[in-house]
């Protein structure tokens, strides 16, 4: 059946200025000049408010909702940059990157490129790192749930080819390769960072999200299978980056390593 | 009174929120139906999925939704359109709601429900909008009175003419919340009598009441707190004029334990009972 079609009725311009006007005021961080000046031509006063302490209302609202969601989303970088720290950044980051979903769930999410951009203070990788594992945890909870990868269904013919089968990690997963303990400093009442190479893995499972640990060999393994790929075309990938004499280590891991893997549900079966 | 929508009567409901999905998995609140955010069960996460499933086995569910915008000179937003049917379909609800209001231009989103200016022009344009909405998603639509705190220049209209031209035009459904009304008569002076006097009563398919902040100089709409004793009273005075209508108590902000609420929505019964039967008793 084909999708009937719809024609959006035209706007009143009056309306179109005057929500544009609004949006711009709102957005302002704080009530500028110009608005206030300009509030009496769109909003009447009362006798208990001038029409640009109404407006303000509208503002005193955005801010703290965007703000609240944002601190809710990177509580680790808030905890390491402090309240009124994180406040400038995000206000400066909501400036560039306004909400532009449905929900509150994707205010933060070009957050990463944002500060990739802007942020240029000698502890920027540390910054960036955290603002990647918080994300990685907002994204566990978020991303839709799809069929985990199950040996136990496979058919017969399969079961023996099971190397040969392509695999991807599963929509929630982010692997995270950092140079601070960020899991250790989440886990420890914020101490000094230690800084040192790390490697987690954050996941959901169960409706539960999990951020774990993880072997740098894992790490390199998992990160393959970003793409869809196979155990057989990740080994020859590893064989190419490592050299045989690490390979051999990493294949011995490896059934190990699988067997953790699906347990936990990290991969799916790519879609054709 | 014959209402303009043959809707079913669902009784006395709350918002569903996160801090009481384990009172509703695990016990039987005394609670007919209930109202989710829709935005929150569009994203297709398993958490809100994974308790919507177990939930709309037992309740009657109706989609409440932030994001529509239906007064944005913007065009309608059809991927959100599309989402939205399949969760309202997913949850059989009877109808679906959202607020006469907008929440951005330029495909951004305020997530506040930004006022209105009152015109015949604007109402008709939402109107037609709505038209589009419903024909759509192939189930009725009723838009709520949202609480506002600025008035505008260009408005020619009261709230309630501009409601009332678009309920006519639009032929939908009204979820009529008792304490925007309070709330607004306060920060634009007028009589939420006159308002409740002037209003189509027959669309009105659902009714909202909650709680606010007083601030002062103007009333803030928080669902942070009870109900209190003047919205109790719109409250009462309304019911025999409604008809059955659904009835749903909402909290947003220092939600309580299930049991407060089960309360609050038990003194909402009672009132309705007490009002019907003295309304029957003089028949």
């Amino acid at each position: 059946m084909t999708q009937k079609q719809y024609s959006d009725p035209k706007p009143p311009a009056a309306l179109i200025e005057l929500q544009q006007w609004m949006q711009n005021a709102v957005r302002a961080p704080h009530l500028s000049p110009q608005s206030q000046k300009n509030s009496d031509a769109y909003i009447t006063s009362s006798n208990r408010q001038n029409a640009s302490q109404r407006l303000n209302i509208y503002l005193n609202d955005y801010w703290p909702r965007c703000l609240d969601s944002l601190a809710e989303d990177f509580e680790l970088l808030k905890a390491y940059w402090g309240e009124k720290s994180f406040d400038r950044w995000m206000e400066a980051y909501l400036l560039a990157y306004p909400s532009k979903n449905f929900t509150l769930f994707y205010l933060g999410k070009n957050l990463l490129t944002f500060l990739e951009a802007h942020y240029s203070l000698a502890d920027k990788v540390l910054v960036l790192e955290l603002a990647r594992y918080d994300w990685a945890l907002c994204l566990a909870y978020m991303q839709p749930e799809s069929p985990r990868f199950d040996p136990q269904v496979l058919s017969e013919a399969q079961k023996q080819n099971v190397a040969s089968l392509p695999l991807q990690l599963h929509p929630s997963v982010t692997v995270l390769a950092m140079g601070h303990g960020i899991r250790q400093w989440k886990n420890s009442s914020k101490k000094p960072f230690q800084k040192k190479k790390t490697y987690a893995i954050v996941y959901r499972l169960n409706g539960v999200v999990y951020d774990e640990p993880l072997e740098m060999g894992l790490f390199e393994v998992l990160n393959l299978f970003l793409q869809p790929t196979s155990l057989e075309a990740c080994l020859e990938r590893l064989e190419n980056k490592l050299g045989p004499k690490h390979l051999v280590k990493a294949e011995e891991k490896m059934e190990r390593w699988f067997k953790t893997a699906v347990e936990k549900g990290w991969f799916v079966r790519p879609s054709l | 009174m014959k209402k303009v929508l043959n809707m079913p009567y669902l009784g006395f409901g709350v918002g569903l929120r996160t801090e009481h999905y384990d009172d509703f998995l695990h016990g039987s609140p005394k609670v007919d139906w209930l109202e989710i955010i829709s935005e929150n069960f569009m994203l297709g996460a398993q958490r809100p999925q994974y308790y919507l499933d177990a939930f709309k086995e037992r309740y009657p569910i109706i989609p409440h939704g932030v994001s529509l915008s239906i007064g944005s000179s913007d065009p309608l937003n059809w991927d959100y359109l599309h989402t939205l049917k399949k969760l309202v379909k997913s949850v059989k609800a009877p109808w679906f709601s959202d607020h006469l209001c907008w929440t951005g231009v330029h495909g951004h989103n305020l997530h506040n429900l930004m006022p209105l200016p009152y015109t015949a022009e604007v109402a008709s344009f939402i109107a037609q909008k709505i038209r589009i909405v419903q024909d759509f998603m192939e189930i009725p639509f009723i838009f709520e009175n949202v609480s506002s705190y600025v008035e505008f220049q260009q408005s020619e209209l009261s709230e309630w003419q501009f409601i009332s031209a678009i309920l006519q035009e639009a032929n939908c459904g009204l979820l009529l919340d008792i304490n925007n009304v309070f709330v607004s008569g306060f920060n634009h002076h007028f009589d939420p009598q006159e308002y409740f006097k002037e209003i189509p009563l027959e669309h009105v398919v659902q009714c909202h009441i909650a709680g606010h902040t007083h601030k002062g100089d103007y009333i803030l709409d928080t669902h942070d707190h009870d109900i209190i004793d003047d919205v109790w009273k719109l409250y009462e005075g309304l019911i025999p004029t409604l008809g059955d209508v659904s009835i749903l108590l909402e909290r947003d902000d220092d939600i309580p334990p299930i049991n407060e609420l089960e309360e609050e929505l038990d003194k909402a019964r009672n009132i309705y009972a007490k009002v019907k039967q003295h309304d029957t008793k003089a028949v």
